[in-house]
C-alpha cells in the first residue's frame, strides 16, 4: 500500500470548474507508484477505492480563493454534511472511516482558484495558470512536503 | 397581507433551487412554487458543434447520469444516420443503461433518502445524513456503497472511463465487450441482488411507521408517461411511449418517440428557469405528468424478471381499486422494484454471449437532418432532438430532461406538504425536513453541473409581503 491516488475533480464542460481535472491530466506519467482519475463528482463508493492507497491527492476547483491552497485533509476536522449527491474531499474520507475503519496515510487537498464557471471549454488564463502551478507542486506533495496538518480552515502555500 | 416563506436552497438534491410558501391573509398557504435560480444554456451551447461530439458533452451536462445523456445522444445519432444498430451494440447500450439505474437509485435510496425513513424525518439534520446513516447501521450504508459500485463498475468497464465516457456513438459503440470482463461483473450479481432485496424489505418494513406521513406526500391523480415495450413490459432503452391517467386508463398508447412534441409542450413561469412540461391534449397545467420510476412501474404491464415482477404485483395492491398508485411517496418503492429489476435484468444480459461479438458499430453518413432519441434515464423519459446540416453541424438542440416533465408534480408535492405541515408563521423543522423529503421522492436532478468548493449552504427566510425578512434560520 505505497501506491498514490490523485482525483482530478471539476466539469470541463463549466470553464474553471474543470481546472482539478484539466491539472490532473497534465500529471506526467512517469509518476511512479501513482494512478490518477477524474472525475466530475465524488460518490460515495470512492470510499472503497481511496482506502487502498497510502496517499490521495484531490485536485479541486475553488470559488474561496484566489491563490492555490494546500490543505492536509483531517478526517477529525468537523464533520462536514453533505449537501447533494456529491461529497467533500472530507466527506469521503470520513465516509472511507467510517465504513471501512482505515484511511489513507496521507490526504491532500489542493483548491485552483476559478473565476468564470460559465458554460465554456476553455478556462480562464489565471486559472490556467493557477493549473500549471499545482502540477508542479503535485511531485513535492506526493513526497510529503508542502501543506501542514489543520483542524480547519484552509493552509496557503 | 400575503406572506412568502423562502427555503433556500434545498439540500441534498442535484443543484440550486429554492422553494417559497405563498400564504394568504388567514395564514393558509395559498401556493407554493419550487424555483431553479440557474439558467442551463446547454442547448445553445451545443449550436455549431459537429453531431459526432454530442455524446461527449451532453454526458457532461450531469454527474450523476451522463450515461443516460451519452445513451439518448446516441440514439440520436443512430436517427440522424438512419441506421439498425448492430445486435451486440442494442445489447451493450441496454446493459450500461441498466448499470446507470443500479448506480443511480442505490444513491437515491441509501444514501440519500434512507436518512430519512431510518432516523426519522424528525432527528436532528446535523446528523440525518450518509455520516449519521453510518452511525446508526454502518453495514447497511456499506451495502449501499457496494451496490453502487457494482453498477459503476459496469459504467467503467464497458466505457473505459467512469465519468463522460463517449463509449455511446451514433451507430453503436466503440468498442466489443470481453469475456473476462463478463464473467467479472456475473460474479458481482449474487450481491447486488441481495442487497436490492435487502433495500426493499426495509423500505417497505418503515411504511407502517411513516403511515401518518404518507398520504400528504404527493398524494393527488395526475397523469403518468414513459416508454413501455411493444408488448407493455417495463422498458428502459427503447419501446413506445403510453400515457396513462390517474384512474389507470390509458389515454394514449403506442406513441412513437419521434412524433413526442405533437403530445407535449413546455409551459414557461416567469419564477423559474426549469420549462414545465405538459400534455397538449389536456392543455397546461392540467396536462400535468409524472415520469421515472413511480410513471413506469405504474404505466407497464408487466415487469419481465420475476423478482422485480413479484414485487410489482405488490405494489400494484396499494392502489386498491384504481391500479394506479397516485402516492409519490411511493417513488421509492417503484424506485427499489427497478433496482431490484436492473440486476435481474443485467444478469441475464450478461449471460448472453450476444454481447461478446465484435461488430459493434455501423456506419453510415448523414442521412436525415432532423434525429431524435428517447431513453429512459433514472429520473423517467429523456429526449434529445438534434437538428443538423448536411455536414452534420448542430443548427438546433432540443433536450427534454425527466426532471422538468416532474416540475409540475414537484410543485403540487410541496404544496401538499406546506398545507398539511405549516403550523402559524415560522419554517419549523419539521415543515422544511418534509418538503425536502418530498421533492427527494423526485430524486431531481436540476442543475449539477459546477460542484465549486464554496456553495449550497441551507437558507431558510420567511418574508412578509413587504419584503421584509419576518423570520430566518440557516442551517
Amino acid at each position: 500500500m505505497n501506491r498514490s491516488l490523485i482525483i482530478g475533480i471539476g466539469n470541463t464542460l463549466r470553464g474553471d470548474d474543470g481546472a482539478g481535472v484539466y491539472a490532473a491530466e497534465r500529471i506526467s506519467p512517469d509518476l511512479p507508484d501513482t494512478d490518477v482519475i477524474l472525475t466530475q463528482e465524488l460518490h460515495p463508493e470512492f470510499a472503497d477505492r481511496i482506502r487502498n492507497y497510502a496517499n490521495v491527492l484531490f485536485l479541486d476547483a475553488s470559488l474561496r480563493t484566489r491563490r492555490p491552497v494546500v490543505t492536509i485533509l483531517d478526517p477529525d476536522a468537523e464533520t462536514p454534511r453533505p449537501s447533494s449527491h456529491a461529497l467533500s474531499p472530507e466527506g469521503l474520507l470520513s465516509l472511507c472511516r467510517s465504513t471501512y475503519h482505515t484511511l489513507p496515510l496521507r490526504a491532500v487537498l489542493i483548491e485552483i482558484p476559478a473565476f468564470d464557471c460559465d458554460l465554456g471549454e476553455t478556462m480562464t488564463e489565471a486559472t490556467e495558470r493557477m493549473v500549471d502551478l499545482c502540477v508542479d507542486l503535485v511531485p513535492e506533495i506526493l513526497a510529503g512536503k508542502g501543506g501542514e496538518k489543520v483542524s480547519s480552515g484552509p493552509d496557503r502555500i | 397581507m400575503t406572506k412568502t416563506i423562502t427555503i433556500s436552497p434545498v439540500t441534498r438534491i442535484e443543484g440550486h433551487a429554492k422553494i417559497t410558501i405563498h400564504l394568504d391573509d388567514s395564514g393558509n398557504v395559498a401556493d407554493a412554487r419550487f424555483h431553479v435560480n440557474e439558467f442551463r444554456g446547454f442547448e445553445k451551447f451545443c449550436e455549431g458543434r459537429l453531431m459526432w461530439e454530442m455524446g461527449g458533452i451532453t454526458s457532461r451536462i450531469c454527474g450523476i447520469c451522463p450515461t443516460s445523456h451519452l445513451i439518448t445522444s446516441a440514439k440520436a445519432g443512430d436517427d440522424i444516420l438512419a441506421i439498425a444498430i448492430p445486435e451486440t451494440a442494442e445489447k451493450l447500450r441496454r446493459l450500461i443503461t441498466l448499470a446507470q439505474w443500479i448506480q443511480s437509485h442505490a444513491l437515491s435510496f441509501f444514501h440519500l433518502s434512507s436518512p430519512d425513513f431510518l432516523l426519522g424525518f424528525d432527528s436532528d439534520p446535523a446528523t440525518r445524513n450518509i455520516f449519521g446513516l453510518m452511525a446508526y447501521d454502518r453495514e447497511f450504508a456499506r451495502r449501499g456503497i457496494r451496490l453502487r459500485k457494482f453498477g459503476q463498475e459496469i459504467i467503467e468497464i464497458l466505457g473505459s472511463r467512469r465519468i463522460h465516457t463517449p463509449w455511446a456513438v451514433a451507430g453503436g459503440v466503440r468498442e466489443p465487450f470481453e469475456a473476462a470482463k463478463r464473467d467479472h461483473l456475473l460474479a458481482w450479481i449474487p450481491e447486488a441482488k441481495a442487497t436490492a432485496q435487502f433495500a426493499l424489505s426495509t423500505l417497505k418494513g418503515i411504511h407502517e411507521k411513516f403511515a401518518h406521513d404518507i398520504p400528504k406526500f404527493g398524494n393527488f391523480r395526475s397523469l403518468f408517461v414513459g416508454l413501455v415495450a411493444e408488448d407493455g413490459a417495463l422498458e428502459y432503452y427503447d419501446g413506445k411511449l403510453r400515457v396513462m391517467d390517474g384512474d389507470g386508463n390509458i389515454v394514449d398508447d403506442h406513441i412513437d418517440p419521434h412524433s413526442y412534441a405533437e403530445y407535449f409542450g413546455e409551459a414557461v413561469e416567469s419564477w423559474s428557469y426549469l420549462k414545465f412540461p405538459f400534455y397538449k391534449p389536456l392543455g397546461y397545467p392540467e396536462g400535468m405528468y409524472r415520469v421515472g420510476p413511480l410513471a413506469r412501474v405504474n404505466i407497464c404491464n408487466y415487469i419481465d424478471t420475476p423478482l422485480a415482477e413479484a414485487e410489482r404485483v405488490q405494489f400494484k395492491a396499494l392502489a386498491g381499486e384504481s391500479s394506479v398508485v397516485n402516492n409519490s411517496f411511493y417513488y421509492h418503492y417503484a424506485r427499489l422494484i427497478e433496482l431490484l429489476f436492473a440486476v435481474e435484468k443485467a444478469e441475464v444480459l450478461l449471460k448472453d454471449d450476444a454481447i461478446l461479438g465484435t461488430n459493434v458499430r455501423s456506419r453510415a453518413m448523414i442521412n436525415r437532418q432532423v434525429g431524435i432519441g428517447a431513453s429512459e434515464a433514472p429520473r423517467g423519459t429523456l429526449f434529445h432532438q438534434y437538428w443538423v446540416d448536411q455536414n452534420g453541424v448542430l443548427e438546433k438542440v432540443n433536450l427534454i430532461i425527466a426532471t422538468a416533465q416532474n416540475n409540475l408534480a414537484m410543485n403540487r408535492t410541496v404544496r401538499q406538504l406546506a398545507i398539511g405541515y405549516l403550523d402559524g408563521k415560522k419554517v419549523t423543522e419539521g415543515l422544511l425536513n418534509r418538503i425536502e423529503a418530498g421533492i427527494r421522492c423526485f430524486d431531481p436532478c436540476l442543475s449539477c453541473s459546477t460542484h465549486a468548493t464554496g456553495q449550497m449552504p441551507l437558507h431558510v427566510q420567511l418574508i412578509d409581503a413587504a419584503g421584509r425578512v419576518v423570520s430566518e434560520r440557516h442551517r
